[in-house]
């Protein structure tokens, strides 16, 4: 039955390693309580593939093992290995105290481009600001460039 | 695996041979026992654990802790062990066809009565019957105990390569137990 082959499979795989969510368990067991066949394969499975697994002894590592390893790296004619990558950052700005450097650098960064168009626009303002008042000056016909002798009405008031 | 700090893997990263010690010992532990049960052979075995070691310390360096150092050092040791046992069993033809001899060994396979030794000789049976792919497949997860998801990262191949690997490997072994089985009546 194809039933049995897609079971039999998932008994082989998923169903034996514990990798089905709960519903597909519950199907696959349902099955198993009903197919002999299927069932045989399942106590089989796990007595040949898991149970000698799971019982194998684990062997000691040999204690000559890191002599033997710790001789190579001291003998090695490679380089020792340099400073972690994301330490050597950190101590570099540690060590040269740089810390408020960073932070300096960071806030301009941060804040500078604001402050920068800020006072840009105030320039602009002020030079808007002084060709309006150079120009209410003009339309009073006071100041030219030819009179620069002749008094305006404020001076000759006060003068 | 016991559990490694981020302050001792970078201190070993940096050379620090104290630190590469602790790390060591916390390791070499699975490392030699995948290698061992990879290629079925001690002096194999320890070949690979001093050289994935070497290649730890070397490499320590460059590792960005973005990924599971367990995971990390599994795959270290299962790709070197796989590759030297393919080599090995090209070259002295090591694997023995099961479908076609039954190792002597084998005709011992019964699981209620055997001692440590048996027990070490019949995994050493079941997973001769079987390739280098295969059995690292069959050793991290039965051995080591990890998931289909850690085996896919720790040999960089797909889940679906993971289970059609188990597949095949546990067919395999259930028909060496056949024949066993009916060689023994």
């Amino acid at each position: 039955m194809d039933i049995c082959k897609d079971i039999q499979e998932l008994i082989l795989t998923n169903y034996l390693d514990g990798e089905v969510d709960e519903g597909l368990k519950i199907r696959i067991d349902r099955h198993l309580s009903e197919c002999a066949e299927c069932r045989k394969l399942a106590a089989e499975a796990k007595e040949t593939l898991v149970v000698p697994f799971e019982q194998a002894p684990a062997e000691k590592v040999p204690a000559h093992l890191w002599a033997a390893i710790k001789d190579k790296i001291e003998n090695s004619e490679a380089p020792a290995p340099q400073m972690h990558w994301a330490r050597r950052w950190v101590e570099t700005f540690a060590y040269l105290k740089l810390t408020p450097i960073l932070a300096g650098l960071i806030l301009f960064i941060l804040i500078g481009p604001r402050v920068m168009q800020t006072q840009e626009a105030k320039k602009v303002q002020a030079s808007e600001q002084g060709e309006y008042l150079a120009s209410l000056f003009d339309s009073s016909s006071t100041l030219d460039d030819s009179g620069e002798d002749e008094q305006t009405p404020i001076e000759a008031y006060f003068l | 695996m016991q559990d490694i700090s981020t302050d001792i893997l970078i201190k070993a990263s940096e050379g620090d041979l104290k630190a590469f010690e602790t790390v060591y010992e916390r390791t070499s532990g699975f490392v030699f026992n995948v290698a061992l049960r990879i290629l079925n052979n001690r002096e194999n075995a320890e070949e690979v654990t001093q050289e994935v070691f070497l290649i730890l310390y070397h490499q320590l360096k460059d590792f960005r802790f973005e990924s599971s150092f367990k995971t990390w050092v599994y795959r270290i040791t299962a790709n070197y062990a796989v590759n030297l046992a393919k080599k090995e069993s090209g070259k002295l033809r090591n694997t023995v066809e099961y479908d076609e001899t039954v190792s002597p060994a084998a005709s011992k396979l019964d699981v209620s009565s055997l001692e440590v030794e048996e027990k070490k000789q019949m995994i050493e049976t079941l997973l001769n019957a079987i390739n280098p792919e295969q059995r690292a497949c069959v050793v991290l997860r039965n051995i080591e105990g990890l998931s289909y998801e850690e085996i896919a990262q720790a040999l960089q191949i797909n889940i679906n390569t993971v289970r059609s690997r188990l597949k095949r490997a546990r067919e395999k072994l259930l028909t060496l137990k056949k024949k066993v089985s009916y060689g023994h009546l």
